[in-house]
């Protein structure tokens, strides 16, 4: 709706934003971020050696990016966000520009339309649409507020023409709003699906949620939409033997999830499925775990990562964690995980605007949900997707396009209503 | 932003954070129940992807005769081979893996002399993280593999480890005591068997980490165990006296076409065996290749007969030709007896005979431990040993021998069907008079007898430290008790009926010679370490005290008589006094085959060592003391002068005694022919220069005391030759002459020289040959009357 946009720009919009910036958050991106960096380049030497004969090739790489990650969060921080807010609807429309683009590009991995190559890097599109969805959602969840709300009706030079009939009132009213926002994030993820990108998709759906949620649409979709999803999980669980058998005698024929995907569901639900192929990885990710122990074997002592976690510096690093750090070190690092999400909230809900709030809540919920959803694959809990863990795994594009988030978060904590602690002080006290 | 909303999303964005949380915790918990609650579980599953487990052999201790010469000896050598997952295309455009594949193959099929076809078979199976390419690979062949192999730059393709080979120097040499070791390193049969638990020591392990592409990664990560050396064994088997028993068995076989021979030489005061062979042997280092010629034509004959059935039945233009060939076969086989003459066909067809396997079973099997015989006559010094203890007879018992006796229903005839007449005790030993020993055996009853034939030792095994003795059976291979009734005790008491190992017999044979104390026999005096301190020794165990010494005396005096006049003649040695007792025995299982057997021991007076001769299945002639005794004789002789054993000879002896030849070189011609015609020996002068150049035979040899002394007196002079006489069929002095007016002297081996009966039967080189004048040739001599026994 970009004829919305004129609206918001009233008055005079300044391009920097002031203010200190919420320590404790910013101490903790850093934290995760050194913990993260040091767990990669263990979790990546054995597989930069064995496969470019140089161990130190890959942190060399992530470290490159990190640098320059942390110059983009220091001016992301800097920047007034509510120059997002102007831009939210064109970004998205970009994003979306950007997920089509690439299904018509050459495949960069043979069949997964997922990266664009820029020749120097390559990077995903879905790693932006994510943080565009957000960024949508928090515009026009601001914007039409009071409609989701039911209190007013969308009006506008378009919508009057047909707001007078009733069907007209159920388009512009509450449930309106939930179709378009709903189709908005469904659309979304369906274009991430096409890219053959499972998780992603997953990813998606779930972040829309999150901020339809928070954007105030009516619980009982949220409690009905959990309902749908636990009797699936609990449908496949207890039908466990026939859904095995049916895929083992090639009789799954299911229009949505492609062949791939049922056979990581079949290798979730039978444990001892094809142990040198679908579950491979699995097998030696939970290994490794239970090799770590309550204290770990030791910082880069993992023997998992000699190639029976295959790369495992990408989404299966929390294993290598766990067992070089233990079961002390992989709390230690979720709790920091969980304060991240806590300090997230805490700014949104100090924030100055609704737009802010929101925002600064997606951006965190986006992380801890890749968080539970990765150490969930990881730990076997869930079928195998392909979920990045924020922080720890292999990835220039991805960590930087992390820490420009997290610089928006600073940048919105610049404006809440925050109790702030002086950076020179709270350094002193760490 | 109005209140009440910025409440609302408030409370919207703490329930959410608290459904994160819940998340978080959850995932932190399934953490810590893989990590914890599973850890062991996992942790054990991970370690076996991770850790390779390989073996450190332990090097298998030697086996040593009783001078520590190594009988056997275990040699390093390696085991070669290959990582297949490791063969790769090359990133870079080299070679691709199928042409690495035919790399390897062509190098090492060439150098380690695999099969091509398997090696390749082996090397494709990308899968594999190991395989075998060659086991006891020798020294030189590994470092071709190493040069190759970084050559190539196959680093992590082909592998080598440490791996044995068990050697033995002497092949055949004492092959059925020492054993052999099976392709899986474990002793088969004799001492390599009862002892491979200290041979072998124990094996050491390397715990290696591997990465999830089967290669090791660091040192770091290797846990050493280390080998334990397995322990040497110092066997009480003679290399030397080992060395006559099998000579003599062996000519035992050729000289009477036997199948087997078998001999043990005994130390009777510890039970230790000096030798023990069963013979032929086999060859150690190839202990599947059948030996025994014997053994070797049953095969091929058996195979040759299914083949022409063969012939009958394929088409008819086929016929001749197949035929011919087997025609031809048939005249190889007869041709060439010996394993090592066999052509590669050959061999096939003996391997793939059905009664290949008995025929190994039957070469390693060591008789002398694992075979029973009926002991025949040899048995009677048992029976007269328990009626002197017992004092059922004495010295001075006489007995008239009229050819048989009435036992029972039964008529048992003597073997001397005419009778013996009238003979002492000692007469009767002698003569092995059936009739005089069944008397004796019925005088003492069955208490008695059984009582003896229980204290010697015969219903037990003797607890020989070798594998595979017998296990005597009551009612089976002996009689018990309450089955010996007159007509068992009768015929047992002249050694029939019955069944005994020879084991069993030389240790009882032995026990009557040491003053009746009965030995447990052992074959390893003690064992080493690598560096050869004694670790432990055997001490001689005495079973019991079976008969006293006056009994032993006594049959010892009696005994040494069969030996100086009676049936064991062929096993008197001139200056050491021989007691022994002669056996023949028709074997239970074969009809018209025979055992002949002797055993005996000397010095008589001061027994030092028990023999004991048995020939199986000998054609022709098969009396104990026609074949047997010169064999004992000969063995007696040449043990006693190598345990330095200090002759006695007798008057009548020392006439006959061989003279020394005297050293004449360098003296001048009639200073020498004075010497040399002065020690009583006929002289030939070769050449007309003054002074003895050179002298046949050397200075010092023995010579009969009539002999023939060549001298040579120019230099460069040809050694003059004269054809070889037959010295066989002839007494002493006709022998004796025959070869020195040939220009040749003779060597007296066997018989006796008390009386005129003895006649050669063998010459040392052939007759008809050329040989140098003055030459010794070694002639053996056996009685041919009065060895006749029962």
């Amino acid at each position: 709706m970009p004829q919305a946009l004129s609206k918001t720009q009233k008055g005079k919009l300044s391009i920097w934003s002031t203010g200190s910036i919420d320590t404790p958050f910013a101490i903790i991106v850093l934290l995760l971020l050194f913990v993260g960096l040091v767990m990669m380049y263990s979790a990546s030497y054995t597989y930069s050696y064995y496969e470019r004969g140089d161990s130190s090739a890959m942190i060399k790489n992530q470290l490159m990016f990190a640098a320059i990650g942390i110059v983009a969060m220091y001016f992301a921080s800097r920047l007034n966000y509510k120059v997002i807010k102007v831009l939210a609807p064109l970004i998205l429309l970009g994003s979306v520009g950007l997920l089509m683009l690439v299904l018509v590009l050459p495949e960069y991995k043979p069949g997964f339309h997922r990266w664009i190559n820029l020749g120097f890097t390559t990077f995903q599109p879905s790693e932006i649409a994510k943080f565009a969805l957000i960024i949508f959602c928090a515009w026009g969840m601001e914007k039409h507020h009071n409609v989701i709300m039911g209190t007013q009706r969308l009006k506008s030079n378009w919508t009057k023409r047909f707001s007078g009939s009733d069907l007209g009132r159920v388009l512009t009213g509450s449930f309106g709003m939930t179709l378009f926002y709903g189709g908005v994030v469904l659309f979304v993820a369906l274009l991430v699906y096409l890219e053959n990108h499972m998780s992603g998709t997953i990813l998606m759906i779930g972040i829309g949620a999150f901020m339809l949620y928070l954007g105030g649409f009516n619980r009982w979709y949220f409690i009905a939409a959990i309902l749908g999803v636990a009797i699936v999980v609990i449908y496949m669980l207890a039908h466990r033997q026939d859904i095995i058998s049916a895929y083992e005698n090639n009789e799954i024929t299911n229009p949505i999830m492609k062949a791939y995907m049922s056979e990581r569901i079949v290798a979730w639900l039978d444990k001892d499925f094809d142990p040198l192929g679908a579950r491979w990885q699995t097998d030696n990710s939970i290994y490794a775990i239970g090799s770590g122990g309550f204290w770990g074997v030791g910082l880069g002592n993992s023997k998992q990562k000699h190639m029976y976690v295959s790369e495992p510096q990408n989404d299966f690093i929390f294993s290598i964690v766990v067992e070089e750090l233990g079961f002390i070190g992989a709390t230690i690092i979720l709790v920091l995980f969980g304060l991240l999400i806590w300090r997230g909230v805490t700014i949104g809900i100090k924030a100055k605007d609704r737009f802010g709030s929101l925002l600064a809540m997606g951006i965190v919920f986006q992380i801890g949900l890749q968080v539970v959803l990765n150490v969930a694959v990881v730990t076997d809990f869930i079928p195998n997707t392909g979920i990045s863990l924020p922080f720890f795994s292999y990835g220039g594009t991805s960590l930087d396009m992390l820490l420009i988030e997290m610089g928006v978060v600073l940048s919105i904590s610049r404006q809440a209503n925050i109790e702030k602690i002086p950076t020179r002080k709270a350094v002193k006290n760490v | 932003m109005s209140k009440k909303h910025s409440l609302r999303l408030r409370a919207r964005g703490i329930i959410a954070a608290l459904v994160m949380t819940v998340g978080v915790l959850a995932v932190i918990l399934r953490v810590g129940y893989l990590s914890l609650f599973r850890g062991e579980e996992l942790r054990y599953k991970a370690e076996r992807r991770q850790l390779s487990d390989s073996v450190i052999t332990a090097g298998r201790g030697a086996i040593y005769d009783a001078n520590m010469k190594v009988l056997a000896q275990s040699a390093s050598t390696w085991l070669v081979y290959a990582v297949p997952s490791m063969i790769k295309d090359d990133k870079d455009g080299g070679k691709t893996a199928e042409e690495k594949i035919e790399i390897l193959v062509a190098n090492l099929g060439e150098i380690l002399g695999v099969d091509e076809k398997e090696l390749r078979k082996g090397l494709s199976n990308q899968d594999s993280g190991y395989y075998k390419v060659k086991g006891q690979v020798e020294k030189e062949a590994k470092e071709k593999v190493v040069a190759f192999r970084s050559e190539y730059d196959f680093q992590e393709v082909i592998g080598i480890d440490e791996d044995s080979k068990r050697y033995y120097p002497y092949s055949s040499f004492a092959s059925s005591v020492i054993g052999f070791v099976n392709a899986d390193g474990v002793g088969s049969g004799g001492v390599e068997q009862e002892y491979n638990g200290v041979l072998t020591g124990v094996e050491g392990r390397r715990i290696t980490s591997k990465n999830g592409r089967n290669e090791t990664i660091g040192a770091d990560y290797e846990t050493v165990y280390e080998a334990q050396q397995g322990v040497g064994v110092v066997l009480t088997i003679d290399e030397t006296i080992q060395y006559y028993l099998e000579e003599a068995l062996n000519q035992a076989i050729i000289d009477h076409n036997a199948m087997n021979a078998y001999g043990i030489v005994m130390d009777v005061q510890t039970g230790a065996i000096l030798a023990m062979s069963t013979s032929p042997g086999y060859d150690l280092n190839d202990p599947r290749t059948i030996s025994n010629p014997k053994l070797i034509d049953e095969l091929l004959e058996d195979e040759t007969d299914e083949e022409t059935d063969e012939d009958e039945e394929t088409a008819e233009e086929k016929t001749t030709e197949k035929e011919t060939t087997a025609a031809e076969e048939n005249e190889e086989n007869k041709e060439n007896k010996t394993a090592e003459q066999l052509t590669a066909s050959q061999q096939k067809k003996i391997k793939e005979n059905e009664h290949y396997l008995d025929a190994l079973f039957a070469q390693w099997r060591n008789r002398v431990v694992s075979d029973t015989y009926e002991p025949g006559s040899v048995f009677k010094t048992y029976v007269l040993s328990a009626a002197l203890e017992e004092g059922v007879v004495d010295e001075n018992m006489t007995y008239t021998c009229v050819g048989g006796i009435q036992v029972a229903d039964h008529f048992i005839k003597c073997w001397k069907t005419s009778g013996h007449g009238h003979e002492t005790l000692a007469q009767g030993l002698m003569n092995s008079c059936n009739p005089f020993f069944i008397t004796i055996g019925q005088k003492m009853g069955a208490e008695t007898f059984y009582k003896y034939f229980e204290a010697f030792g015969f219903t037990e095994k003797t607890g020989i430290d070798l594998p595979g003795e017998v296990s005597p059976k009551a009612g089976v291979t002996y009689h018990t008790l309450e089955g010996l009734n007159l007509p068992e005790l009768s015929s047992s008491s002249f050694g029939q009926t019955f069944q005994i190992s020879p084991i069993q017999m030389i240790t009882g044979i032995s026990c009557i010679a040491n003053g009746g104390k009965l030995m447990k026999p052992y074959v390893v005096a003690k064992t080493v370490d690598n560096e050869g301190n004694t670790i432990s020794e055997t001490k001689p165990v005495v079973r019991r005290q079976v008969i006293s010494e006056k009994t032993s005396k006594q049959v010892a005096s009696i005994m040494e008589e069969v030996v100086s006049h009676g049936t064991g003649k062929n096993a008197y040695v001139p200056g050491y006094r021989v007691a022994g007792k002669t056996g023949t025995s028709e074997k239970l299982t074969n009809d018209g085959k025979y055992i002949a057997s002797f055993s005996g021991f000397a010095p008589a007076d001061n027994p030092k060592i028990a023999v004991l001769v048995a020939i199986d299945e000998p054609e022709g002639e098969h009396g104990g003391g026609a074949i047997a005794a010169p064999i004992v004789g000969s063995i007696f002789e040449k043990t006693l002068v190598y345990l330095n054993v200090e002759p006695q000879y007798t008057d009548e002896e020392l006439s006959k005694i061989t003279k020394t030849a005297p050293s004449v070189v360098g003296k001048t011609v009639s200073a020498a022919q004075n010497e040399i015609s002065s020690a009583g020996f006929t002289v030939k002068v070769i050449g007309n220069g003054d002074t003895v150049l050179s002298q046949m035979p050397s200075p010092n040899s023995s010579l009969p005391a009539d002999g023939v002394v060549v001298v040579y007196t120019e230099q460069d002079a040809q050694a003059v030759t004269a054809q070889v006489p037959s010295l066989t069929g002839m007494t002493i002095s006709q022998a004796n002459r025959a070869a020195v007016n040939a220009g040749f002297n003779i060597k007296i081996i066997g018989a006796t020289y008390n009386n005129g009966e003895v006649v050669s039967y063998r010459q040392s080189l052939e007759e008809g040959t050329q040989a140098e004048i003055g030459s010794v040739i070694t002639v053996y001599f056996k009685s041919s009357v009065n060895v006749v026994d029962g």
